[in-house]
């Protein structure tokens, strides 16, 4: 793993990997704000203008499904430059549908994550192709439009993807669809130094898109970008996925608990003398309770 | 003082002379097939001293010809040059010996370390007429022998390691591979320190005449990096698919289900700044080379280790200082240990673990205890029994490794084996960068070793940008950032940190996150037989992961792994990337079914 830094990029050409919530639940539930069609004619005259402001600008588009995530567009692999909107329209067509037809009729009833886990590990397998491609190549980022709440269940997969992400020096924006904050991305924002921001207005995503999103990573640090208005480093427990502020983690594996237990689910450590060690006594001291 | 080199050269003070080594030292080049290294026992090496830039070539093996002798010959050479430039003839007084040196025909031309009993007669014998002459010459040229050795003659492929100390209690040649297992112990004295001292400067300045040119292709050894290929064309070493093979061999061994690992960890790094990290043979220094891969490391470990702690010691002059006390800040540690490079005097294996075992008593009992001593010496200057300190360690469950800079020692390697630690010796800087940065993924815990133990941690929300408030670390009025404690509500600068109100601990959810891939390992992806990959309906065109095609040139199927569990398929350099940084598969994660196991 050689640190990023040590990259030759060439300055401002930018490689944007977009990925996209189509998860039909979240979309049915905004559908008096924001249709699912005029979000896609933002996007793709959003995708349009980034492929205009450098001839070398590359662009991929993928879908986040709620049963599956693939490769919708690429501007790189596509041939006919006249026909991208089409052909991107019909690959997301088919998509949807395979999607849909994954959906099993049991799991319906949940609230409906889709899959940010998938379509983030995809956009850094991607990014890891461009960066083995040459010393030369576009600076990559990822864009996450996304609206579902978050799936506590992948809280694991993300974070290393986060992780991941800022090892490599990719930043991760995210522009929040939704009603509620997203705690994942705003993570994923900090952490790798992109822009979280929540628009006010989902009418005028366009120039939200534009005007926050569309700089190349150089001219980022000329403009004042939204600054995030405080993150939530939380965690969700590992026995009930809630999301807690105050915890018991396992001394063996780090494993959180919202409530104090006898055996670590995860490793399987039997947990000695847990009242010394309880934090029962606040005042107690990491010295001072060492002695054995 | 107690030395532990002492007790073992007493068995064999007797020096057998190994001829060509000292030999190839002072002439400083050598003409010959290097068939000595273990391949035609009975071709002889011929050798071309230079003598003030005349050659004079002579056949080796001879058995009469011994070091003393050689000794006497250049002496007399150099003078008889200075004078007239005329060559001397070669004396060999040591005749007698002829018997007792095995025949050249038919074994290699070193003289083995013979039993002691039978060839004690022998050199008592050559010590009462030249004793004086060998004495003088025997440490200097040792050390130059060696680092000609080390630099020029003796691969890596060879497994040789070869090693000797300056001015310590030692001197130590140990040659692995090739047959000649030669182990020479010698104990110096004061009084031939000092009578070296004057060979040392001549051996310096014969190091010098060596041209720049010829010094890097020596020590980069270029030509390993090259390989012949069908039309016998130099090329580059292809090693993707030797790199794909040795990732695969590393995964294997490290997944296992369930492992338990020591994740929270208060590690000690001791690092060696006696005379001998002085030593030239990593460039520009071996100090300086530590001290590098001693800041990579600790990035590492708190990138991978974000609730463990760091503690820096030095050992120098004997004795060993604490130069950071245990903490969590990488940049404060890396600051204090670039500000503090200096080395000087002996190190003591013994101090240094007396001072962690100290430090190491106070941290809480779910804490696992390391130490890393990076070990430039070749001997440790104790005061007292370092057996007795092995045990201490050994009953407190600190579990020590070493890498060794120089070559293996005995007490370092019964150290770790004694504490359940591991002990290695690097051959060169990469070499020695791959073993310092193998401590920073926690190692396996050992039950006993830590009591699992439930500890309550709060996870402070970070407070908006730009809202002034006063944290309660500093007691300073501070304008945006900070965290707010969960239990108490006071405001704290940084994380993972303890709250100075409650004492709660505080860490933020990504800390505990970055050690989860420890926790949930990936499984292995499998190699895709070559009798299914040829069958062009059951293998995509492209990698799941980054849509590079599986196919080969020439559209037949090229080499892909495929997930046990989402039959996705990907390429390898994504299998790398998979394993090694994300952590997550891309298929598995893709897919509802398959995550909601």
């Amino acid at each position: 793993m050689t640190p990023a830094a040590s990259k030759l990029y060439t300055d401002d050409v930018s490689l944007l990997m977009v990925l996209i919530d189509t998860n039909p639940f979240f979309w049915n539930s905004i559908k008096s704000t924001l249709s699912f069609s005029k979000f896609i004619s933002n996007v793709l005259a959003f995708l349009n203008s980034i492929l205009l402001l450098n001839q070398l600008n590359q662009v991929v588009l993928i879908a986040t499904g709620y049963n599956s995530c693939d490769y919708i567009f690429d501007s790189s692999a596509s041939q006919n430059q006249n026909q991208r909107a089409e052909s991107l329209l019909q690959k997301l067509e088919e998509f949807v549908e395979k999607d849909e037809s994954l959906c099993r009729e049991d799991s319906v009833d949940a609230p409906g994550f889709s899959l940010l886990s998938g379509s983030l590990s995809m956009a850094l397998c991607y990014i890891q192709k461009v960066f083995r491609s040459g010393p030369l190549h576009p600076r990559p980022r990822i864009l996450c439009l996304h609206g579902s709440p978050d799936g506590p269940g992948q809280y694991v997969a993300i974070m290393n993807a986060i992780f991941s992400a800022q090892r490599s020096m990719v930043p991760v924006d995210s522009c929040i669809l939704g009603a509620q904050h997203s705690a994942f991305l705003q993570q994923a924002s900090y952490i790798t130094g992109g822009v979280y921001l929540k628009p006010q207005l989902l009418d005028g995503l366009f120039q939200y898109l534009s005007t926050v999103f569309a700089t190349d990573l150089h001219s980022r640090s000329f403009l004042q970008l939204p600054k995030p208005v405080g993150v939530d480093f939380r965690a969700s427990c590992f026995c009930h996925k809630n999301t807690i502020d105050m915890g018991y983690i396992c001394s063996v594996c780090l494993s959180i608990f919202c409530k104090h237990q006898k055996k670590c689910s995860t490793c399987g450590s039997v947990f000695g003398q847990s009242q010394a060690q309880d934090s029962s006594t606040p005042d107690r001291k990491r010295k001072t309770s060492v002695d054995k | 003082m107690f030395c532990i080199g002492a007790a073992a050269a007493a068995a064999a003070a007797t020096l057998p002379s190994p001829s060509l080594s000292f030999l190839l030292e002072w002439n400083g080049s050598v003409a010959g097939d290097g068939s000595w290294l273990g391949g035609d026992a009975h071709l002889p090496l011929s050798i071309l001293p230079l003598v003030n830039g005349t050659a004079v070539s002579f056949l080796y093996p001879s058995p009469s010809l011994s070091l003393s002798s050689l000794c006497e010959w250049r002496r007399a050479c150099r003078d008889d040059s200075r004078r007239s430039g005329n060559r001397p003839e070669l004396r060999s007084p040591l005749q007698r010996r002829t018997d007792a040196v095995a025949s050249p025909q038919n074994q290699i031309p070193i003289p083995k370390l013979k039993p002691a009993g039978k060839e004690r007669g022998a050199e008592e014998g050559d010590e009462a007429s030249t004793g004086n002459t060998r004495r003088i010459r025997s440490g200097a040229i040792q050390r130059r022998v060696i680092s000609l050795l080390r630099s020029k003659y003796f691969t890596v492929k060879n497994r040789i390691s070869v090693s000797w100390s300056v001015d310590g209690v030692e001197v130590l040649v140990r040659k692995f591979g090739i047959g000649v297992s030669n182990m020479l112990r010698q104990e110096t004295n004061g009084e031939e320190r000092r009578l070296n001292r004057d060979e040392e400067d001549e051996e310096e300045e014969n190091d010098r005449g060596r041209d720049a040119w010829e010094r890097t292709y020596a020590d980069e050894r270029s030509w390993e990096s090259l390989q012949e290929d069908e039309s016998g064309l130099l090329r580059p070493i292809d090693n993707k698919t030797l790199y794909h093979a040795q990732y695969r061999r590393r995964l294997r061994t490290a997944t296992s289900a369930r492992i338990q690992k020591g994740l929270i960890r208060y590690l000690y790094v001791v690092i060696d700044l006696s005379r001998a990290a002085t030593e030239i043979d990593y460039k520009p220094n071996r100090m300086v080379v530590v001290a590098r891969q001693v800041e990579a490391f600790i990035r590492e470990f708190f990138d991978q280790n974000p609730l463990s702690q760091i503690g820096l010691l030095t050992l120098k002059d004997g004795v060993a200082h604490c130069l950071t006390e245990l903490g969590g800040s990488p940049e404060s540690h890396i600051k204090a240990l670039m500000g503090k490079l200096v080395c000087s005097g002996d190190a003591s294996l013994q101090n240094g673990l007396d001072l962690v075992h100290s430090l190491l008593n106070q941290i809480p009992s779910y804490g696992h205890r390391e130490v890393l001593i990076l070990y430039s010496a070749l001997s440790t200057c104790d005061p007292g029994d370092i057996m007795e300190t092995i045990q201490k360690c050994k009953s407190s469950k600190i579990r020590c490794s070493v890498i060794g800079l120089s070559a293996e020692l005995y007490i370092c390697k019964y150290l770790c084996q004694e504490t359940g630690g591991s002990y290695s010796v690097s051959l060169d800087e990469p070499h020695l960068k791959e073993l310092v940065l193998e401590h920073a993924p926690p190692p396996p815990a050992i039950a006993e070793f830590a009591i699992a133990n439930l500890i309550k941690m709060g996870f402070p929300q970070r407070a908006a940008e730009g809202v002034i408030s006063i944290c309660s670390c500093h007691k300073e009025a501070k304008v945006g950032g900070g965290y707010t404690c969960p239990r108490c509500k006071a405001r704290v600068c940084e994380l993972p940190t303890e709250c100075c109100i409650c004492g709660l601990t505080l860490v933020s959810s990504p800390h505990l996150a970055r050690s989860y891939h420890h926790l949930f390992p990936i499984t292995p992806f499998d190699d895709v037989a070559p009798s299914v990959s040829s069958d062009p309906h059951k293998v995509p065109k492209n990698c799941f992961g980054c849509q590079q095609s599986l196919l080969a040139p020439g559209n037949l199927p090229g080499l892909s792994v495929t997930c046990p569990k989402c039959k996705q398929h990907f390429c390898l350099d994504c299998d790398i990337y998979i394993h090694e940084s994300l952590h997550n598969c891309p298929g598995c994660e893709s897919f509802k079914h398959s995550e909601s196991q």
